[in-house]
């Protein structure tokens, strides 16, 4: 086996260790989308329940491994995406089938409310200072590159197979060097833009008695947004500098080592979620379990937030009942669109 | 405003929302909870905490605005206003009297013993009195 189809495959199997604990990371109250009391997620029928979502979730990513080691022998393109795809999509049944296993157990969510009249203004961690680090990170190697721009070279890679052979080139020119550093400010705002949008348009702590839960999870999802723009502010900022670094074809900092980074980053940040999330009595959501289309897409109308818990993996999702989810979502396809353009 | 002052309401009751904010709200404001000059969450802020309508806390601010307890500013949020008390009249106590003792019938009548009433009723004397 070869050491890329080995890469893919860790990756592959790191996805489905995180789907196979994916949905025991939630409030106490609920299990699979679904609210429940407190403690039914010890009970035999909670376990039946995971039990089934974790046979199928590991048999599609079987499949999915297959499909993968298939595309790569064989040298079929659509095989090599439609592997990842069918893992995650597959999982995403899994866990709707179990949500519909785990309904008979449904208990009518508590219609007792509670809010904060604090009205102290929230910052995302860091302050400032964290926010414009990694634009500032960005900017200073876009300075360095243009003063060394003379000792660029004129045809330079800018992307890579999985096996590291290069197999796109960019030229000299203000694209091809500050592009990737404009991709990643981009990126990088839309994680400060979702941090936002968590602070000012998401529930403090709906729930009575969980507004203490409530605030140490939504914090610990700031810290990662923060986070993961440094954390991309330095992958952009090494991409940016591999032409004046490699002066070959070769990826100077290889692409194992910031995959690596990337999930030890990531893990770092989520474990703290996770830890959270394990904890006792932090109730349910106070979100209405018929507003959540296959138990991952929220759509209520008569719901003033924007953003909401997941209910399936980690951090927040849009309300797409709420008229400015289009907004972003327009943004998002902006952010994706822009780079491509350029 | 204290992170413990917090505004209680019940979705599954049958009194309607914006009344139950109004008489929790004011509650904590006659308790002194929420004191004067304390800023209060903006409308849009408390009804995502609240997962209800904006217009309904919006009425809810407007109805204790008009009562004294609140003055809304835009740009400037929603803040406690020292309040004069108004001076009660004969009609005002014979009013509430009359409710009094509605409440403690429905009370009575739900089940709970005069013990249990004469007990909440001396808490919320020893509430007043301090």
């Amino acid at each position: 086996m070869s050491a890329d189809l080995s890469m893919l495959f860790v990756v592959l199997l790191s996805i489905a260790l995180l789907l196979n604990w994916l949905p025991l990371w939630r409030r106490s109250s609920l299990w699979f989308g679904v609210t429940v009391a407190p403690d039914f997620r010890n009970t035999l029928d909670a376990r039946r329940v995971l039990r089934q979502y974790r046979i199928e979730m590991w048999a599609l990513s079987l499949v999915a491994a297959v499909l993968l080691w298939a595309g790569v022998h064989r040298e079929v393109a659509w095989m090599l995406a439609a592997g990842p795809m069918l893992q995650v999509l597959g999982a995403a049944v899994a866990f709707a089938r179990g949500r519909n296993r785990t309904r008979p157990f449904a208990q009518h969510p508590a219609g007792a409310r509670a809010a904060t009249l604090a009205a102290a203004s929230e910052h995302l961690p860091g302050g400032p200072v964290a926010i414009v680090v990694p634009y500032a990170v960005l900017a200073a190697v876009a300075v360095f590159l243009h003063a060394n721009w003379q000792r660029l070279p004129t045809r330079f890679p800018i992307h890579w197979g999985i096996d590291g052979t290069a197999d796109r080139w960019a030229e000299r020119t203000w694209r091809g060097v500050d592009g990737p550093l404009l991709a990643g400010c981009l990126v990088i705002a839309l994680l400060h833009v979702l941090g936002y949008m968590i602070l000012a348009a998401s529930p403090r702590g709906r729930m009575a008695d969980t507004a203490e839960w409530t605030a140490r999870f939504r914090r610990a999802n700031l810290r990662m947004i923060v986070g993961m723009g440094w954390t991309l502010a330095a992958l952009f900022g090494v991409l940016a500098l591999n032409p004046y670094l490699s002066r070959g074809n070769e990826l100077v900092v290889p692409t194992w080592l910031m995959l690596a980074a990337i999930i030890a980053v990531t893990a770092a940040f989520v474990w703290p979620i996770v830890r959270i999330s394990q904890e006792p009595g932090s109730g349910s959501d106070g979100t209405p379990d018929e507003c959540w289309k296959f138990g991952q897409i929220y759509y209520n109308p008569n719901d003033p937030a924007l953003m909401v818990e997941k209910r399936f993996g980690v951090g927040y999702t849009i309300n797409f009942g709420n008229r400015a989810s289009w907004l972003l979502v327009g943004l998002l396809v902006l952010i994706v669109l822009v780079p491509l353009l350029l | 405003v204290t992170q413990a002052a917090q505004l209680r309401i019940d979705l599954d009751s049958a009194a309607p929302v914006n009344r139950q904010i109004v008489d929790h709200l004011r509650t904590l404001l006659v308790e002194g909870a929420v004191a004067p000059d304390d800023i209060l969450p903006s409308v849009r802020r408390l009804a995502i905490d609240l997962g209800v309508h904006f217009n309904t806390v919006a009425d809810a601010y407007r109805t204790l605005a008009e009562e004294g307890w609140l003055e809304i500013s835009h740009g400037r949020g929603v803040r406690v206003r020292r309040r004069r008390a108004p001076r009660a009249d004969d009609e005002t106590l014979a009013n509430y009297r009359r409710r009094l003792r509605q409440l403690v019938a429905e009370m009575r009548a739900q089940g709970l013993s005069p013990a249990i009433i004469v007990r909440e009723l001396a808490s919320l004397v020893e509430v007043l009195k301090s």
